[in-house]
């Protein structure tokens, strides 16, 4: 709260700084306005300095000076052409601007510091968040107004040279804005966070963090992978919160008649995996529709290490299967085979 | 300074692990084992537990090298009525080869079977025992688990403080290592905090509140002995900083021997798909570093680093 508390003050700060530049821009164009029209419409008459000046005090006690009329406090100087501007109109909305914009840029900095800082308030967290795009958005803003003010009048071809480059950026990023749409989805929709394994088409990893643009996920060898938010939400995609999901292996094994044996293979296979985390109980099911099939599920201690589990399984399983237990354990297995004699 | 005969803040678990052992109710399973992260005191639990009070007949049964089925079954060859059986060493009773499960197997089915008759006490670090539960039905043998939790602040200062005094020598805790910059730091924080509270206070930082990590670093902090007054100064670095930087598939390895509680060659060839030799040189390689311990040909993890790697497997998420 308390950071919250002084980057309130640091804004009100600012925009105590930048109000009065602002009422000066206000001012201005009033001022230049009425100029125009009084140049425009009724040109003073400029008078004979003989016939209109008043008569020169003899003594400072006598100093009683009618009010002037308005147009003396307008009138250009004698020394200074009427038709030039006065030279800080534009100084001041520039300075303005960029005064503005230097406010804008310390708050930034001051809430981004102050969120990078703040790792146990989730809340205000958010807020300083949503405070530092906003803020970015209008210091897009006042650039862009900055170069708009630095046009000199009558150049149009400059502001449409403008457009055409924006739109031709615009057409050449539009994938971008699909990303950070789907970006913004994501965001809302909290389902894809660090540490998650995600599944989806032609790409699967643990999550490692995520932008506006893209997700970044480390596969099952370990590579990165940068994938584009837009496939994220553009297609049908598995989650698992972590290690404590479940992991699933088909495996065929084929010219095995002994259920119970083959059983007892598959999960003494997954209990001495080192991918498997110990104390996950795996489960061994075999598919009624294909009896050679059967599916294994169990608990891997993180699921990047789903590739070297499964891998690794169906040869386990085969050791397993061609390891002939010792005679006194034998002895308790009843045989099939016709006593001899 | 034996650990065992000193024993603060389990009174509980003892009290508990007593009432089990000597119940009388025919047919009920007189089973208890103590699980905790290697180096919170199950062996200390198990002695006082022992000396509690005076058991009609104990019987010590202690593996320090693979077990087979027959040496399982010896155990159960001679069965009196009411006896209790110290079983250490429970980690022995598993390897990673073909059959490698029947020993422990074999066990858990020999105590079941008894149905009571004898009591048995049994200990082993909580990532192995998480594992043989899924081997054998351990949990239904042993239906009374007592989980030692590491002790806190308060507990771990009294813990080390009775075993100091069993030395007769006073103490006094020096801060700083003796230049001046040290000195005006370590002045400045006596201001904030006392330095024996201040000691007690990054001793249980380093060590997560394990009782034999402390005692560790306790002896490594003697400065030396003047006039009968112990002078301890800073605690040493803790291993556990480097141990959390490993690169991961050192931790994978030492995961592995972890919750089996020993590796040989050939075991780490079966885990890890490789050639005996590669297996060897593997594991001599992490003996080399100073992780394991060879003995007659079997690796364990050093005594020193076990509750360090605990921590940092239980910060991976890898222990249920």
């Amino acid at each position: 709260m308390r950071s919250l508390r002084g980057s309130g003050l640091a804004l009100l700060l600012v925009v105590a700084v930048t109000s009065p530049a602002g009422a000066q821009l206000l001012d201005s164009p009033q001022w230049q306005s009425d100029q125009e029209d009084q140049s425009a419409e009724s040109p003073p008459v400029k008078p004979e300095p003989k016939e209109t000046a008043p008569a020169k005090p003899k003594s400072r006690t006598e100093q009683r000076v009618p009010e002037p009329p308005p147009w003396i406090a307008k009138a250009p100087s004698p020394t200074v052409p009427a038709e030039e501007p006065p030279p800080t109109e534009d100084a001041n909305t520039l300075l303005a601007l960029f005064l503005s914009l230097l406010g804008v840029g310390v708050v930034l900095f001051v809430a981004e510091r102050a969120r990078s800082w703040i790792t146990t308030n989730i809340p205000l967290r958010r807020v300083l968040g949503a405070l530092v795009f906003v803020l970015r958005l209008v210091g897009l803003g006042l650039l862009l107004a900055i170069v708009l003010d630095l046009v000199p009048g009558g150049q149009d071809w400059i502001l449409w040279t403008l457009l055409v480059l924006a739109l031709v950026v615009g057409w050449s990023v539009r994938d971008l804005f699909a990303d950070v749409v789907a970006g913004a989805v994501l965001a809302a929709e909290r389902r894809v966070k660090k540490g998650m394994w995600v599944s989806g088409d032609g790409f699967q990893g643990t999550v490692e963090g995520r932008s506006m643009r893209a997700t970044w996920l480390r596969d099952g060898q370990g590579h990165r992978l940068t994938v584009p938010n837009r496939a994220m939400v553009g297609a049908p995609m598995v989650y698992d919160a972590g290690s404590d999901a479940e992991h699933e292996v088909v495996v065929r094994l084929e010219g095995y008649d002994d259920a119970g044996k083959v059983r007892m293979a598959l999960t003494d296979a997954i209990l001495s995996s080192p991918w498997v985390l110990a104390g996950a109980t795996p489960v061994v099911l075999r598919d009624p529709a294909d009896p050679v099939v059967w599916r294994v599920r169990t608990k891997l201690l993180e699921p990047r290490f789903s590739v070297h589990f499964e891998g690794e399984l169906l040869e386990r399983v085969e050791d397993l299967l061609r390891h002939v237990p010792e005679p006194e354990e034998r002895e308790t297995v009843p045989s099939d085979a016709a006593p001899e004699g | 300074m034996e650990a065992g005969d000193v024993l603060t803040g389990r009174n509980e678990e003892i009290r508990r692990a007593e009432a089990v052992l000597s119940s009388e109710v025919k047919g009920r399973l007189r089973s208890v084992a103590l699980v905790g992260v290697d180096g919170v005191g199950k062996a200390a639990v198990s002695s006082a537990i022992v000396r509690s009070r005076r058991w009609k007949n104990v019987k010590r049964v202690v593996f320090s090298a693979p077990v087979t089925v027959e040496d399982v079954d010896a155990i159960f060859q001679e069965a009196p009525e009411g006896q209790l059986v110290v079983v250490d060493g429970l980690h022995w009773m598993l390897s990673m080869a073909p059959g490698g499960f029947d020993p422990l197997r074999r066990f858990v089915k020999g105590i079941i079977e008894e149905g009571g008759r004898r009591r048995w006490l049994a200990h082993g670090a909580v990532l192995f025992w998480n594992f043989a539960s899924t081997v054998a039905p351990l949990r239904d043998a042993f239906p009374e688990t007592i989980r030692l939790e590491p002790l806190s602040e308060q507990e771990l200062q009294a813990a080390v403080i009775a075993r100091h005094r069993l030395s007769g020598f006073e103490h006094s805790f020096d801060r700083g290592d003796g230049s001046p910059i040290e000195g005006l730091f370590a002045r400045s924080a006596t201001r904030i905090r006392r330095p024996y509270d201040q000691y007690f206070h990054e001793l249980h930082e380093a060590t997560g509140g394990l009782v034999r990590d402390a005692l560790r670093l306790w002896l490594a902090s003697i400065r030396g002995i003047q006039d009968d007054i112990v002078h301890v100064g800073p605690i040493p670095a803790s291993s556990y900083a480097r141990v959390r930087r490993l690169p991961d598939d050192i931790l994978v390895n030492l995961y592995q021997i972890a919750r089996e509680g020993w590796m040989d060659a050939a075991g780490q060839a079966r885990l890890f798909r490789l050639d005996v030799n590669t297996a060897q040189a593997q594991l001599s390689r992490l003996a080399h570093l100073g992780l394991l311990e060879e003995r007659e040909g079997s690796f364990v993890i050093a005594v020193h680093l076990r509750g360090v790697l605990g921590r940092v497997f239980a910060e991976r998420g890898w222990v249920l």
